[in-house]
């Protein structure tokens, strides 16, 4: 009984927390090369809408997800040309496009509200595997999106680190005026990432509205993005620690839930306010350890960069 | 002829092109508020123009929406009111961002701000004092203030003290509240013998009064005169410079003897404050009850008064009204398809237009008298 | 020895660039030889900086022409210098500090491939620093890295991608005397192999001990153009400041007056942030004294700086203010008691460049009577008190409303300057007030700190020229990691035995 609630525990806090982790390792990539992208929260809910509601009419998941990813890539393009080009201020155009994407993702979402979606993404065990104790069934037997995500964490890391654009779009983001004077062309490099970034925002939406919930909810990042943003930071911009970061949040939520289904007796709200009271714990708990020294994150972080300003 | 010749080549190509147009472009140092107000007024007519096409995207007639949300709104006397009851707490929450950030802060926790205002403000109202209207609502006044206040002045700490950024903290204490809110509506505040997840109607003399016939409440007037008085109180007054100062280079407070940690407290104290008493006004004013949803996405909207106004106590005023108008209108139309979350995308487009437009109205075109030599 | 007329590196013809209204560079006609090293020589502003941009991309010139081997050139951008073999070490390193020496160095490279994983490069650049005797530990993180091993990454960096002209800008400003003579045996060295260096300065010496050739710039011109065994310190002197020059004369008068400052044993807290700590400072000023700190910056000056201005709390020590014992007291009391500081990041430190020019003129004075009165500020009185300085100090500004971003770097200088003065303050701590102005605004800074003398006002004078701490000050002492020497009076002691100090070679 303990076993399987463990376990069902585990695993659930690994499908609650790949939309996170997703979002996650997005807002990582944005930032690392320089451009902070505060409008997750709206970008994610622009990916679950559109994944769902194409989903619906092209009765293809798949196309579902495609979709989500484009159009999420049109919102961070948006955000690229305000922030990038026009230099416009990181906050304020992210919380705009918050203000947006929860706008818009009601608007086309609200005829759809009730519908089941025909076409999910369910969980899939991996052959043998998933028969592996505890690993098996908590990492191997979860749906074709958090595979992804969990690839992906190790793909972002080794790309950031091992080669040689991600050495570029590190460079971009900590010395733009380096990168430039070595004719690497930050412009160009930060619309990359910043719209791949936003593409992996809009695909953990889409987990959330196709793989997780598999029905569309108003408002259903329900602060997700918030919680990916706190956790970039607390992972120090390291994808490794941000995939912690995100299971941490998925577990908290999880047990939540399971919480209630065995009959806790404590007031659910208190419950599920937890995974809003953990990133700022954590968050100050890890600043209260690297307090005095210099913050870990990109040097240019949120700066435009414009070439002929001495 | 061959001066021309010389003259060009001289000259880098782009003048070459420029000096045939019939007008130049020069930029300022600073843009003229006349050309801010402009291209804020090409933005939101901009904004309509794209939010025309999402409507005709999802099988609506965007001009019956516009003219009727306009004419319903803004030519009756009940919507006129109506805007005016939703601006109130609207433009407290807005002067709440607009002091935080003078003060170099990102308050995007007003909702939560907001709600904890509410429900302080309730709890005075739910002990049926015995004792004069005037007095309950100024102890629902101080309470709400005080519960707006503790939420920010919680998220100020760690901003202080350990330079955790205040956006996270500040925004992701809207969703706790909301929880806590709706614990308490379905739980301690629950009004007897109700079903439904909301407090008792207060007694009638926690209620703020309405202005003559207006269908306005008091509170309309007591926000303009608050947000006002706090505007003015940060450009003119020596707390106010200090956080300015704050705000504008923490370096230079330190190097002056201003102490950044009290003033990043102090200022938090009166954001929170003051959409606290917005959070007031709305259930002494207008609900006359305690309940969840008072005011959805409440942050956002007044994130976008806020930075329309481009944080001018005027334009807070003038913007809310606007806004509130509008949200208003959407709830009167929802009948013909203009679902409210129609604002939120209309905000949005305005913000990023204005902001795409920030980097034009430093110029200024001039015309060329002529062919003058 | 001087290949005369050798083949020509660079050439570049007529070129202008303007700022605004400024001619930074105003029809420069320039050659350069190759396996030479060619000096430029000019004061700050004098625009030496501005053309090596337009050589190497950075900037647009507005008009010109530029060769490279004789063969017209194209340079629009950084990697189009990069194609033509030309590469910059600046001022201020164009390092990405948290990656390593290795990733630095190939960084914008297109030698490498793909994946980082490369033995090819690495073999490559051991190759490099071993024939040019530039040793260094290629995993190491440059943020780790000291000043010259910095510079010396950049070097290598710019010879890896190739540079044949390799300029650099002010490259001694950080070193001490002893590493700025290994660079100059190298630098000769390279040329001596056929390649071609441009080496920007204003120190005369170091033209003298190190060039081929000389080019003087003056106010975005060239006023001349030498052979260095040609010509004499002196000679270089005359061309570069002509005409610019109007005499300051110091008061010799020294009496001793009464101490108004005494650092006691200070020691200052251990912290991560990357500053010096001070340990064991003894210091005291009297009345009408100015003392001067000299040293390579970055050795604690700035922390000195902010510990007697009351920034910066201390571990251990007394700091004793006129009679009162100052120690640990918050800003505003050192500020009560006659404090004034003009810092070394102006802007940054000194200024709220969002606020007006009146808000940053009372920045000081804002709780003070006549300005605010029960809270509440005074505008008016603002407003004149603020006329007051701008008038007096000769600041440029219309709209006093209008951000203080508005004004030049020049008259915010100034504006800094008067309004710590303006305070009549008892101590005045001057962090390089005259880094990054010109020869005039250099001589206003000296007579302004010479009335304040006068005064009475003691003065702790913050400067990486030891020429010119020589020339102001009646004290000094010099700085190493924090530590401060002995103070002695300049004619009890030589340039040579202060260079040892500022290198750590004497204690």
């Amino acid at each position: 009984m303990t076993y399987t609630l463990f376990i069902a525990i585990l695993a659930g806090g690994i499908a609650a927390g790949s939309s996170i982790l997703l979002a996650s390792l997005g807002e990582i990539l944005s930032e690392k090369v320089g451009v902070l992208n505060l409008g997750l929260e709206g970008i994610m809910l622009i990916g679950a809408v559109s994944g769902f509601v194409f989903t619906i009419i092209t009765n293809n998941s798949w196309i579902g997800i495609l979709m989500a990813i484009v159009l999420s890539a049109v919102a961070g393009l948006i955000f690229a040309v305000l922030t990038i080009s026009l230099h416009g201020n990181q906050i304020v155009c992210g919380l705009a496009m918050v203000i947006f994407g929860t706008g818009v993702s009601t608007l086309i979402g609200n005829p759809y509200v009730g519908t089941p979606v025909p076409q999910s993404f369910d969980a899939v065990a991996i052959p043998l595997l998933s028969k592996i104790p505890v690993l098996g069934p908590v990492i191997f037997n979860q749906d074709v999106l958090t595979y992804i995500a969990l690839i992906l964490v190790f793909v972002v890391w080794y790309f950031l680190f091992r080669t040689k654009p991600g050495l570029h779009l590190r460079s971009v983001g900590e010395s733009p005026g380096t990168a430039d004077a070595l004719g690497i062309n930050v412009t160009l490099t930060r619309y990359i990432y910043v719209i791949i970034g936003s593409a992996l925002v809009g695909l953990g939406g889409a987990q959330l509205s196709l793989a997780f919930t598999k029905v569309w909810i108003e408002n259903m990042a329900a602060g997700r993005g918030w919680v990916a943003v706190a956790i970039v930071v607390f992972a120090g911009w390291n994808p490794q620690k941000a995939l912690l970061g995100a299971v941490l949040f998925g577990i908290v939520q999880a047990l939540g839930f399971r919480l209630q289904v065995i009959g806790i007796s404590f007031p659910p709200d208190f419950i599920n306010m937890l995974p809003y009271f953990l990133p700022i714990v954590v968050l100050c708990i890890e600043a209260a350890k690297t307090h005095r020294k210099k913050a870990a994150g990109p040097e240019a972080l949120g700066v435009p960069y414009i070439r002929e300003s001495r | 002829m061959l001066n021309e010749v010389i003259e060009n080549s001289k000259a880098p190509q782009k003048n070459s092109f420029s000096q045939r147009l019939p007008f130049s472009i020069e930029k300022r140092q600073f843009p003229t508020t006349g050309a801010v107000i402009m291209w804020s007024i090409i933005g939101v007519v901009l904004a309509l123009i794209i939010g025309a096409i999402f409507l005709l995207a999802t099988g609506r007639d965007p001009i019956e929406i516009y003219t009727l949300t306009f004419s319903k709104v803004f030519t009756t006397p009940y919507g006129l009111a109506s805007a005016a009851n939703k601006a109130t707490p609207l433009m407290l929450g807005a002067a709440g961002v607009m002091v935080a950030a003078k003060a170099g802060l990102w308050n995007v926790g007003v909702e939560g701000q907001f709600l904890v205002g509410a429900v302080a403000a309730s709890g005075v109202a739910l002990l049926n004092l015995n004792v004069p209207s005037f007095v309950i609502i100024l102890l629902m006044l101080v309470a709400g203030f005080l519960g707006g206040a503790l939420v920010a002045f919680i998220c100020a700490l760690p901003k202080a003290y350990l330079k955790v950024n205040e956006i996270i903290t500040t925004l992701l204490f809207n969703y706790i509240v909301v929880l806590f809110v709706a614990y308490l509506v379905h739980g301690p505040m629950k009004g007897a013998g109700n079903n439904v997840p909301q407090s008792a109607v207060f007694a009638e003399n926690s209620w703020l009064p309405q202005i003559g016939s207006t269908g306005i409440h008091l509170g309309f007037i007591i926000a303009i005169i608050m947000v006002i008085l706090f505007g003015w109180l940060m450009r003119k007054s020596t707390f106010g410079f200090e956080m300015r100062v704050v705000g504008n280079n923490p370096k230079a407070a330190k190097y002056t003897g201003i102490s950044i940690i009290r003033n990043i407290l102090l200022v938090m104290i009166i954001s929170g404050g003051l959409a606290g008493i917005g959070g007031m006004m709305e259930v002494s004013g207008v609900v006359h009850r305690m309940q969840s949803g008072i005011f959805t996405n409440f942050t956002l909207t007044a994130f976008a008064v806020a930075w329309l106004a481009r944080l001018n106590t005027a334009g807070v005023l003038v913007v809310s009204y606007l806004l509130a108008g509008l949200l208003v209108g959407a709830y009167v139309m929802q009948i013909v398809g203009m679902p409210s979350a129609m604002v939120n995308v209309l905000e949005g487009l305005i913000i990023m237009l204005i902001v795409a437009f920030d980097i034009v109205t430093v110029y200024r075109i001039k015309w060329k008298r002529g062919n003058s030599k | 020895m001087v290949k005369q007329n050798g083949e020509i590196a660079v050439e570049m013809k007529h070129i202008t660039k303007k700022f605004g209204n400024l001619a930074a560079n105003n029809d420069i006609n320039l050659k350069i030889y190759k396996g030479q090293v060619h000096c430029l020589l000019g004061e700050n502003g004098a625009g030496k900086s501005t053309l090596m941009n337009v050589l190497t991309g950075l900037y647009k010139a507005d008009c010109g022409e530029i060769e490279i081997n004789g063969q017209p050139a194209n340079i629009h951008s950084p990697k189009d210098a990069i194609g033509y073999g030309i590469g910059m070490v600046h001022q201020h390193f164009r390092l990405v500090k948290p990656l390593t020496v290795l990733e630095n160095i190939i960084l914008g490279s297109p030698k490498v491939g793909f994946w980082l994983n490369n033995k090819a490069a690495r073999e490559e650049i051991m190759e490099l620093t071993d024939r040019y005797d530039l040793h260094i530990d290629l995993d190491a993180k440059v943020e780790s890295l000291s000043v010259g091993e910095q510079q010396r990454t950049e070097i290598i960096k710019q010879m890896y991608r190739g540079a044949n002209i390799m300029i650099l800008d002010e490259p001694t400003a950080v070193l001490t005397p002893e590493e700025a003579e290994k660079l100059f045996v190298f630098l000769r060295q390279t040329a001596s192999a056929g390649k071609t260096i441009i080496f920007i300065s204003h120190k005369l010496r170091e033209i003298m001990s190190v060039g081929d050739k000389v080019t003087i710039m003056r106010k975005g011109q060239i006023v001349g153009a030498k052979d260095v065994k040609d010509t004499s310190v002196e000679d270089l002197a005359g061309l570069m400041i002509e005409g610019t020059i109007s005499e300051v004369k110091k008061q010799s008068v020294e009496k001793d007056g009464a101490e108004v400052l005494r650092l006691t044993d200070i020691y200052t807290l251990h912290d991560d942030s990357g500053n010096v700590n001070l340990e064991n400072i003894n210091l005291c000023l009297n009345e009408g004294e100015i003392c001067g700190i000299a040293g390579v910056s970055g050795n604690g000056q700035r922390e000195l700086a902010e510990v007697v201005s009351g920034l910066r709390f201390c571990d251990k020590g007394e700091i004793i203010v006129g009679q009162k014992v100052m120690t640990n007291q918050c800003t505003r009391k050192f500020i009560q008691a006659g404090v004034s500081h003009i810092p070394e990041d102006r802007l940054g430190t000194g200024l709220a460049a969002g606020l007006s020019i009146i808000e940053n003129g009372i920045l000081k004075e804002y709780k003070s009577k006549p300005i605010s009165v029960h809270g509440l500020i005074n505008y008016k009185v603002a407003k004149k008190y603020t006329e007051e300085i701008i008038e007096q100090y000769k600041v440029k500004a219309e709209n006093l409303n209008r951000p203080i971003s508005a004004l030049s770097g020049g008259n915010l200088q100034r504006m800094i300057i008067g309004r710590e003065i303006n305070g009549d303050p008892k101590i005045l701590v001057a962090a390089q007030p005259t880094r990054g102005i010109d020869i005039a605004g250099v001589k206003m800074v000296h007579s302004m700190i010479f009335d304040q003398k006068a005064k009475g006002v003691a003065v702790l004078f913050i400067s990486e020229d030891l020429d010119e701490i020589m020339e102001v000050c009646d004290t000094l002492a010099v700085m190493y990691q924090g530590h401060l020497s002995q103070k002695v009076r300049p004619s009890e002691t030589t340039i040579e035995e202060i260079g040892l100090r500022m290198g750590g070679a004497l204690c």
